[in-house]
């Protein structure tokens, strides 16, 4: 004690000894600052730097929800609930309208998910209708809310939040294959029916786009099996038309049928119009390789020399894509319902794929 | 001990060295403000970053460095102009609110707290105080991150505020978008309103807002849309869209919401809608064609014009600001413009338009129409002017506020500044008028074999041309020659073409074709970048005859003129073989053409499906034709139906099954305008369906104009709520009998027309029934309705003039903010005879019935009226006695009144006229109502005295005078010298508290005028007329004098509190009535009358 006093006080003194000196340099520190913080080029550079480490304060979050379900994911549900409650409690995005958003619905779903892995019904269906609360424009909120408690025996919360996705979403497939299979179940075949064919008249749209060598163009198709016409300009540079030996349609993931083309020549001045050329095919053309299914194209050969074309009207059909495990419970349900002509229209607007995983939906996205 | 004089920075001789400690505390100041500043930005910068939204993705740190430095070198001048800014001035637009201020904060200061949460309030209006509630609001954090938040202002459903029960108060862009709303409204379409408020909270200058009404069902009643469905979509901030689905709102029915419903008996029908975003979605022509079913081109085609004045096709885009109204009447949809900015058109933003207005502007007769209508509007340099004025206007009345707002611009959104916008749209239609005049056309003209010519057009430009003549080089004349167009557009001379009519001249070295009418050539735009560029459409025409005749033409020269200026166009050379250009325009020759057509019933018609007649066809119903319908069997016709009976053979509706109802006769849309119906008989009718239009009445009229019924008979309609219903149509029922209704007989819904000579026996509800129908109902006799005789609801101003109407539930019903001229009526036996009331809150009071030499009596009760409905009276009886009851001394026959409505032979008395005839209305020559709006106040008015309040108060001009004598005036520039006429002023007024009531008109010569009877009754008011000399008249001044010690009872406290007197004026109408020229010089009556008093 005594020894530090008397440090103070020898410190005190060559304080008292240099004070004229340290004031000047305090004074030239102040001005310095002063100087650095006043003047614009450094000004804005440090604050330029200050933003660059807020945004690098704020990534802390990815992290932590990153690591919160990297818990999840390792089979460590215990220490991921634990964990993921933490991080809930003081998740700063409180609001659906703040940056994080998206993240605090992953960290609810998350918790969800561990405490239904530890058999904490309670606690799983209380993150989910969290986070349904958080952003109920959300289809993915209700559909986790709807899947956990169809799991954890709540058939009524199941049903109703499955509802709710269609509301959003209504081309949405894991929601109605999970709500068919439910039907089917209870062998309320009519309502199966009435699902599958409420999804295959669900208005969804893909944008497809139509080339024609240099010259493109787009048109939006209803994806519900159905035959729709487009009559898209395909234009060039300048407006000039498009010319080209093939026709090749963006139709994305759907399997389409194309019935027939038909392509306009551009009028020409002076020119008596030449009629327009109709491409017929007994088959029609379709995506049916696996090579074209990847690519998400209809290629069609127009000729062995280019065409020039100013428009062409086109008349596909999108198929509506559904799981073979609900399809065959559809197939079912339309047999049981002797309603053999109308199984034979929904296979018509359909494509069955293999499976209809979370992640599958019956749109492009 | 140290030398002192060693411890200091530059000590000199006489004074105290500077200290280390002096330093400290000196220098740490500046460095502590320094850093307070940087970190506070920071801190900002963070804070507003959290939203990573359209506002706060445009931040950077040193903004809000700028904004906090800017903020405090302000301060002195901002809290000058504070302090001289008064909460308390009787501003129309001032908003006055009284929060408590730890719930306002709670919910403002955390951005992310206190979303849809209320807080209480209070509106403090001159010396009452309204509750309300109050929620903060806006879609991305600008409107919640900065000092001067957005808010939402929901008063009770009992107090509306200027009308509006829930008001928007948008923080940004306040001057910019006030103005492009207020064009929009200029362009006739369903713009909300919008106005500039200085919102003051707690007594303190809170900040200058946009004022926009909510778009709800008491939107569409203001302007009149009932009933009617508004969708809407936003998916374009956080909590707005449905993540991971398509946020494009015309690809997604499932992200439109409704924000106004009517829904028919079996439910909401979306069906319309879906159809409606389907069409927008299609490519085909076919596609096309079912879009523009489903709107009004022409208002596409303002909207469009709106928008390009403003610069701004881009706001209501893809993913949000898209509200559209779906007329149930029609199953129309119309665009309700929203949230328009202020832009460069020239230099968009880097944005495409929605997809609404690209698959609309393929259609060249839109594209053509957008332009007719910015013609329109800029011309002369009106629409320029109009905006000239509205903005100065609101400038100038909130010019400190728009300075304060400056002064702290940096740290708030911004609220815009004249010049700039002015310059914004100025630069706009100077950009519009070079789209008006670029009408470049590309031609050629090619013999393309013996006998033909080929002459191929392409518009250029952003305008159309007109191809007015054609003129042929070469020997011969021309009129054995056909021109003809590729209305079919195969590219080649087909049964299909049309040949056009037209005139052949002869000319020195050639003939001259001049085309009767002129040959359209439209123009197309090019949507697919993110500007409006100008596009093309190429037509054809041929010119066949005879292969020498062609051969002996050497050119051709087309005379093509601009649509629009009428000057002549450039005509660009169309290389020989080359393509016409690729582009989005339908061409308008592929647009079906009507023929009109006739379809005839005569005799005994069967009918057992319903009858449609397209919008060409008219149907002709011949004399004594009997019409059988089927169960729910109907005609629906969109063209027009003349069938006119005769007194001996009459046209008869009959069901063909006795009690099956047949459903309805149904004129639909302005194709069956100017139909008439004499001498018809309709019976056992129900109504329709037709698709998802719903026909209420056995006889319906729907968006039809000019309709006359003429001794038409309508009775025991089965099912139907109406024997006959019009919505937004204009009928006349004449000398027509209505019997048994099942509901109401006659159902006007913002219609126009008249009831005349009528009659109405035993409706099961209402005889007749008016919705926002301002109609003529006179000479019917109304006898035995189950409910209401005439029930006037929902804005209505009828004149109801000499009918009789008794033995009914009640003999006139006056609702919701209906002003009902009640004229020479008698009005008896009813259970009520004339009830005045509140029904709707939406309307924000009751009725208030103007009641003119009409008997009420010998009813069970003969007037009733609730507390919000007012009564204006003149010259009648209730109950026997005299309504007013202190009428002021009679002036002889008030030929104003009569005058104003055409009617010959008013008696002044009482009761229903025996005789009477039309003559040519007499309008006034100035008009003068109150408005309370929060776009116009009592500024013009000059008060004195002890006036203590003036301004525009539920529609009236209320003065309050207290303690002592008071006068309030109003410059005049009236020139009343016309010797040919007398002049007649009245005024609709009330007073209460007041011991004198004296109204002068001062002119260099003197003055005119009177006293007025004094009143109690604030909801009693009086017409009161004042006649005046020839003369040119600079001044009006009303002089009040206050009883000194009035006092009321305040209902809260239950104490007496001394009160004002109070003058209420609601209209002030100048009439000229022609000679004879007898006027009384009240001048000298006046003096006279004085002097007798004295």
């Amino acid at each position: 004690m005594n020894r530090l006093l008397r440090e103070l006080r020898r410190a005190r003194g060559a304080l008292r000894r240099n004070e004229r000196r340290a004031a000047w340099l305090l004074f030239g520190a102040i001005c310095f600052v002063c100087f650095v913080l006043l003047v614009p080029p450094i000004r804005d550079r440090l604050l330029d730097r200050a933003q660059v480490s807020a945004a690098g304060w704020d990534a802390r979050w990815t992290e932590r929800v990153e690591r919160g379900e990297g818990l999840l994911a390792e089979g460590r549900y215990e220490d991921a609930a634990d964990y993921l409650e933490q991080l809930d409690g003081v998740f700063p995005a409180r609001h659906v309208k703040h940056r994080r958003d998206t993240e605090r619905e992953r960290v609810l779903r998350a918790l969800g998910e561990a405490n239904l892995a530890l058999g904490r019904k309670r606690a799983s269906l209380e993150a989910l209708r969290r986070a349904v609360e958080f952003d109920e424009r959300n289809y993915q909120n209700h559909f986790a809310l709807a899947s956990a408690a169809l799991e954890l025996g709540e058939p009524e919360e199941a049903l109703a939040a499955f509802e709710r996705v269609l509301a959003i979403h209504p081309s949405h497939l894991p929601t109605v294959a999970a709500l068919i299979a439910h039907h089917f179940e209870r062998a309320d075949y009519r309502s199966v029916a009435d699902t599958y064919e409420a999804y295959l008249d669900a208005y969804l749209l893909h944008d497809a786009g139509i080339e024609l060598g240099d010259g493109i163009g787009r048109a939006d198709v209803r994806v519900d099996g159905r035959y729709h016409e487009i009559d898209v300009p395909l234009v060039a540079e300048a407006a000039a038309a498009a010319s080209g030996r093939s026709l090749s349609i963006d139709v994305g993931p759907y399997p389409t049928r194309i019935a027939s083309i038909t392509l306009m020549p551009p009028l020409r001045a002076g020119i008596l119009e030449a009629a327009p050329i109709t491409l017929d095919s007994p088959e029609g053309w379709s995506n049916g390789t696996e090579a074209e299914k990847a690519s998400g194209t209809v290629r069609v050969p127009i000729g062995s020399s280019e065409i020039e074309v100013a428009r062409a009207r086109i008349v596909l059909r999108l198929l509506k894509p559904v799981d073979a495990e609900s399809w065959g419970l559809i197939a079912t349900s339309y047999r049981n319902l002797l309603e053999g002509d109308a199984l034979e229209v929904a296979r018509e607007r359909s494509a069955i794929i293999a499976v209809a995983s979370p992640g599958t939906d019956g749109d492009s996205s | 001990m140290s030398d002192p004089s060693r411890r200091g920075i530059g000590r000199r001789a006489g004074r105290r060295s500077l200290r280390l400690k002096d330093v400290i505390v000196f220098g740490s100041l500046p460095v502590l403000v320094i850093g307070y500043l940087l970190t506070g930005a920071v801190i900002d910068y963070h804070n507003a970053r959290q939203y990573d939204d359209w506002w706060s993705r445009g931040r950077v740190a040193k903004q809000f460095l700028q904004a906090r430095l800017a903020t405090a070198l302000n301060v002195p001048r901002a809290v000058s102009l504070e302090q001289g800014f008064d909460p308390e001035s009787p501003d129309p637009g001032l908003i006055r609110l009284r929060v408590a201020r730890e719930a306002w904060d709670a919910v403002l200061e955390d951005p992310l707290a206190g979303w849809g949460v209320w807080v209480d309030g209070e509106l403090l209006r001159a010396d009452d105080t309204y509750p309300v509630e109050l929620r903060k609001r806006g879609d991305t954090s600008v409107h919640w991150t900065t000092p001067k938040k957005s808010f939402t202002l929901k008063t009770r459903r009992a107090d509306l505020f200027k009308g509006f029960r829930r008001v928007g108060l948008t923080s940004k862009d306040v001057l910019p978008q006030y103005v492009s709303g207020t064009l929009a409204a200029e362009f006739d379409l369903m713009a909300p309103f919008t106005a500039v408020s200085p919102v003051y909270l707690n007594d303190r200058f809170y900040g200058l807002y946009r004022f926009v009404e909510g778009v709800d069902e008491s939107f569409l009643r203001r302007i009149e849309r009932l009933p009617g469905s508004v969708y809407r979509a936003d998916a374009a901030e956080r909590g707005e869209y449905f993540k991971g689905t398509e946020r494009r709102a015309f690809a997604n029915p499932a992200i439109w919401e409704r924000v106004a419903d009517s829904d028919g008996p079996a439910g909401p029908d979306h069906s319309t809608f879906r159809n409606f975003l389907a069409a927008v979605s299609g490519t085909t022509f076919a596609d096309h064609l079912r879009l523009m079913e489903l709107v009004d081109r022409e208002e596409v085609a303002r909207l469009m014009a709106a928008m390009l004045v403003v610069g701004d096709p881009y706001h209501m885009s893809n993913i949000h600001n898209q509200l559209w109204y779906l007329d149930p009447s029609s199953e129309t949809l119309h665009p309700i413009p929203w949230d328009l900015r202020i832009l460069d058109l020239v230099d968009p933003p880097d944005q495409p338009l929605n997809s609404f207005l690209r698959a609309a502007l393929r259609d060249p007769f839109i594209v053509d129409a957008t332009l007719r209508e910015v013609a329109e509007q800029v011309a002369g340099g009106e629409l320029q002017s109009l905006a000239d004025s509205i903005t100065w206007a609101v400038w100038e009345r909130y010019r400190d506020y728009f300075a304060y707002e400056k002064l702290r611009a940096r740290s708030i959104p911004s609220v815009g500044e004249p010049e700039g916008v002015l310059a914004q749209i100025g630069t706009n239609i100077e950009e519009l008028n070079r789209w008006i005049a670029d009408s470049p056309v590309r031609f050629h003209v090619g013999l393309n074999r013996p006998g033909l010519l080929v002459l191929d057009f392409e518009t250029l430009g952003y305008s159309g041309a007109n191809l007015t003549a054609l003129d042929f080089d070469g020997a011969g004349r021309g009129d054995n020659l056909s021109v003809l167009a590729d209305m079919d557009l195969d590219g080649r001379p087909s049964a299909g073409d049309k040949e056009l009519s037209g005139n052949w001249a002869e000319l020195d070295d050639g003939f001259r074709f001049v085309l009767d009418p002129v040959l359209e050539l439209l123009p197309g735009w090019d949507t697919a970048e993110r500007r409006v560029l100008p596009g093309s459409v190429s037509y054809r025409l041929f010119v066949t005859s005879d292969a020498e005749s062609i051969q002996t033409i050497q050119t051709v020269r087309p005379e093509m003129v601009n649509r629009f200026t009428g000057e002549a166009v450039e005509v660009r050379a169309w290389e020989e073989g080359t393509a016409a250009r690729v582009g989005t325009a339908w061409s308008p020759w592929r647009f079906p053409t009507l023929t009109p057509s006739e379809i005839h019933l005569r005799g005994d018609v069967r009918l057992t499906e319903t009858l449609r007649i397209g919008p060409a066809e008219t149907l002709i119903i011949e004399p004594g034709t009997t019409v059988r319908l089927s169960p729910d069997v109907s005609v629906v016709a969109r063209g027009r139906v003349l069938a006119q009976g005769l007194e001996e053979r009459p046209i008869r509706f009959v069901p063909e099954q006795n009690g099956m109802p047949w459903g309805a006769l149904a004129l639909q849309g302005s194709g069956s305008d100017g139909s008439r119906f004499r001498h018809v008989e309709f019976t056992g009718g129900g109504g329709a369906a037709n698709g998802p239009i719903e026909y209420k009445g056995m006889v319906s009229v729907h968006r039809a104009h000019d309709v006359v019924f003429d001794h038409v008979s309508l009775a025991d309609n089965l099912r139907s709520d109406d024997a006959f219903n019009a919505v937004h149509s204009d009928v006349r029922l004449l000398n027509c009998t209505f019997t048994r209704a099942n509901l109401d007989a006659v159902d006007f819904d913002f219609s126009r027309g008249e009831i005349v000579g009528c009659s109405f026996e035993k409706s099961g509800n209402d005889a007749i029934d008016l919705m926002g129908s301002p109609i003529l109902i006179a000479d019917n006799l109304i006898r035995g309705s189950g409910d209401k005789g005439i029930s006037v609801g929902e804005a209505s101003d009828p004149l109801i003039f000499n009918n009789r109407i008794e033995g009914c539930e009640r003999g006139i019903e006056i609702k919701d903010r209906s002003q009902p001229f009640i004229l020479h009526n008698a009005i008896t036996e009813n259970e009520i005879g004339i009830l005045q009331t509140v029904k709707n809150w939406r309307y924000g009071d009751g009725g208030w019935g103007k009641l003119a030499y009409t008997t009420v009596w010998n009813n069970d009760v003969d007037l009733a009226s609730d507390p919000r409905s007012r009564l204006t009276a003149v010259g009648s009886l209730v109950g026997g006695d005299p309504m007013p009851p202190s009428s002021a001394p009679s002036d002889g026959i008030p030929e104003w009144v009569y005058g104003r409505f055409g009617i010959e032979g008013g008696t002044g008395v009482a009761g229903q006229l025996e005789t009477w005839s039309p003559r040519p209305p007499l309008d006034p020559l100035i008009s003068t109502r109150f408005p309370e709006t929060p776009l116009r106040g009592a500024d013009e008015w000059l008060w004195s005295g002890g006036i203590t309040r003036l301004e525009h108060w539920q529609d009236d001009l209320l003065a309050a005078v207290r303690r002592r004598d008071g006068s309030i005036a109003y410059p005049l520039e009236l020139d009343l010298s016309d010797p040919g006429f007398r002049y007649v002023v009245v005024f609709e007024m009330t007073s209460s508290n007041l011991k004198s009531i004296s109204i002068r008109f001062v002119s260099e010569d003197g003055e005119g005028g009177r006293d007025v009877a004094t009143g109690w009754d604030p909801a009693l008011y009086d017409w009161v007329p004042v006649e005046l000399a020839p003369g040119v008249y600079d001044g009006l001044v009303i002089d009040l004098v206050p009883y000194p010690n009035a006092q009321r009872l305040d209902a809260r406290t239950g104490l007496l509190e001394t009160t004002a007197g109070r003058l209420r004026v609601h209209a002030i109408d100048i009439y000229a009535i022609p000679g004879p020229i007898e006027v009384p010089d009240r001048r000298v009556a006046d003096a006279t009358a004085a002097e007798g008093a004295e």
